[in-house]
């Protein structure tokens, strides 16, 4: 499997026609739109695979609210092509509808409503409804049915909305930024949440700045910076291809000469630091055999050693010469 | 029909647990009514039943003009309208159902203002009960309507909350809810021809006062009636669900256009 940069699926043509909705409920072809003279979304392409957890990763005003709600049906598409189910959002919103179930970038509900009267309401709204009391119990709000939204904390309103986009028990769940503003351990919580919902075979598009969060939850990942997606692959693979180096630190119980550390394979770069020393390798494991060996070879104690390697954070960089948060 | 009723029931519900709503509803006109019956009209029921269609009508304005659209323009900004138009839910029905939760609340606050006339200053209502409801019922539903209107309009509840106070004012003191309309200059009474605060408080007037009947109320109800159509007409062309969606230029002129049509043709007709 090879890593894909920028607009894979134009890129090939021929396998349009084998992305049946049963494959993949959500299938987004050069979509494009325009703000004024703002270009925020400029011909993206990607496709959901069913039961897997998509990502849309970029950084402020890279255009992933514009996207997903495109999707949603909330906002028109200057251009471009969406299926959601096999259905269009702009000319069957309904049957889209019907099958999606959205969590908002910022939302509300009336101050005065309780938890399980929303749940209610909004499943009265949908030909299929699951039941508020089932829907409590899996965001862990049971507790909480009987109270209003107002007296809710941050993480209980974003488990709320999470519930209410399970209502009408959908296909396709997209979340546009599901987890930001809330402190980390309610932001575990709701990966967990998450989690579980790919269990059930859920197909799950959600949109994030948070690396960590891609890293964790998504199956795939596309990188999107200002309206482009840039890379399209799973996190392993993306960091994998990513041109930063793996950092090897360790320690020794004996001085090591650092010049025949050079001729380890895949060795780009030695460093002597406080902690003991640093090789940058282009090929972590290889390089861990025979630093092992040499060490082994040369009678030096082992004290310790711990390998960083690139993260999504570096590939990002890499593509976009810019950090995701400045 | 189904999902129509579960979100009026709900949104009357909410109304009684908002406290600032009960207060402004509820109390609010109950403080007024007091005021101007005892303090202008000193208790005496024939004077206090020729007040009461003006309080009447300033009740079914600021439901109108502050509660309903005041709560709309709100809902949109907090995203709460977004929240609706993510299900199959139509903007019709939750339009029309918020209406029927504001109609249903001023309906019994006008209840509760007129028992209260009638139970504590002895006033007695000369016409037919069910005319009197039925008059009440298309006046609210104008204001409502026009309330509808400043929502769509208003980019957000500062504005809405301006526009509100622009149209309450005039329509108060010129449409006669305040004070008798023959208290104004000539002119002003001309103007005041052609606000529906003046038909409401005559239609009131007429089956309250002069105990009239249906067919006395014929042109009130229509004029009521054609401005809700009109108002719900401009209103729902403009409506937007999502705050950060201003409105172009050209569909603000368009609704200013149509309702400058709107009041030319009614100085015309009169
Ligand atoms: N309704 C709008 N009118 C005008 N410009 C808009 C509108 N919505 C978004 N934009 C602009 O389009 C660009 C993309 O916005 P979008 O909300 O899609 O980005 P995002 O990736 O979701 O960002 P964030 O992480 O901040 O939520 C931004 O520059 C934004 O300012
Ligand atoms: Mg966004």
């Amino acid at each position: 499997m090879t890593t894909t940069f920028a607009q894979p699926l134009s890129a090939q043509p021929a396998a349009r026609n084998s992305q049946t909705p049963e494959e993949f409920p959500v299938v987004v072809r050069r979509l494009a739109k325009k703000y004024g003279d703002l270009r925020a979304v400029n011909d993206i392409s990607f496709s959901v695979r069913r039961g897997e957890v998509f990502g849309l990763l970029g950084p402020n005003g890279a255009g992933k609210t514009s996207t997903v709600e495109m999707i949603e049906g909330l906002r028109r598409p200057d251009h471009g092509e969406i299926s959601v189910c096999g259905f269009n959002p702009v000319t069957e919103p309904n049957e889209v509808k019907q099958r999606l179930g959205v969590t908002l970038q910022s939302s509300a509900l009336p101050d005065k409503i309780k938890v399980r009267e929303a749940l209610q309401l909004f499943g009265s709204f949908y030909r299929k409804r699951l039941e508020a009391r089932k829907l409590m119990d899996f965001v862990a709000l049971g507790e909480k049915a009987e109270a209003t939204y107002d007296t809710l904390s941050g993480g209980q309103q974003q488990r709320l909305a999470i519930a209410l986009a399970l209502v009408n028990d959908p296909e396709v769940i997209v979340l546009d930024e599901p987890t930001t503003g809330l402190d980390p351990q309610t932001r575990r919580e709701l990966y967990n949440l998450i989690e579980q919902l790919c269990s059930q075979n859920k197909t799950v598009l959600l949109t994030t700045h948070y690396i960590e969060e891609a890293e964790k939850l998504c199956d795939r990942v596309a990188v999107i910076d200002r309206g482009v997606i840039v890379a399209l692959d799973s996190p392993a693979q993306l960091v994998a291809t990513s041109r930063t180096h793996a950092r090897i630190a360790f320690r020794t119980a004996q001085p090591v000469a650092t010049g025949e550390l050079r001729q380890i394979p895949f060795v780009a770069g030695i460093a002597q630091e406080a902690g003991g020393t640093v090789l940058q390798s282009a090929n972590a494991p290889q390089t861990l055999i025979e630093l092992v060996k040499w060490l082994e070879l040369n009678r030096v104690e082992l004290l310790d050693l711990h390998v960083t390697r690139p993260t999504l954070e570096d590939v990002f960089i890499e593509l976009t010469g810019r950090k995701l948060r400045e | 029909m189904n999902a129509w009723w579960n979100n009026t029931l709900n949104s009357i519900r909410l109304e009684f647990r908002e406290k600032q709503t009960m207060f402004w509803n509820f109390a609010f006109p109950l403080f007024f009514l007091f005021i101007f019956s005892s303090v202008f009209a000193r208790g005496k029921p024939e004077v206090v039943s020729y007040l009461l269609p003006g309080l009447l009508c300033i009740n079914m304005m600021s439901a109108g003009f502050f509660g309903f659209s005041i709560g709309l323009v709100t809902a949109r900004e907090r995203g709460i309208l977004r929240r609706y138009q993510l299900t199959p839910f139509p903007a019709w029905m939750l339009i029309s159902s918020e209406i029927a939760t504001s109609f249903v609340i001023a309906g019994l606050a006008l209840g509760v203002q007129l028992t209260a006339a009638k139970v504590i200053y002895r006033v007695t209502i000369a016409g037919n009960p069910l005319v009197l409801g039925l008059m009440v019922g298309a006046g609210t539903l104008a204001f409502l309507s026009l309330g509808f209107l400043i929502a769509s309009v208003a980019d957000n509840a500062k504005i809405a909350q301006v526009i509100g106070n622009m149209l309450f004012f005039p329509l108060m003191f010129l449409g006669g809810a305040a004070f008798p309309k023959d208290m104004l200059p000539k002119s002003f009474q001309r103007l005041a021809e052609i606000l529906p605060s003046s038909y409401v408080v005559d239609a009131l007037k007429r089956v309250i006062v002069d105990g009239q009947g249906l067919s006395q109320n014929l042109t009130n109800l229509t004029v009521l009636l054609t401005t809700c159509g009109c108002a719900i007409f401009v209103a729902a062309k403009l409506f937007r669900w999502n705050a950060q969606e201003p409105m172009p230029l050209e569909k603000k002129l368009w609704a200013l256009s149509v309702v400058a049509i709107f009041v030319a043709a009614a100085l015309f007709i009169r």
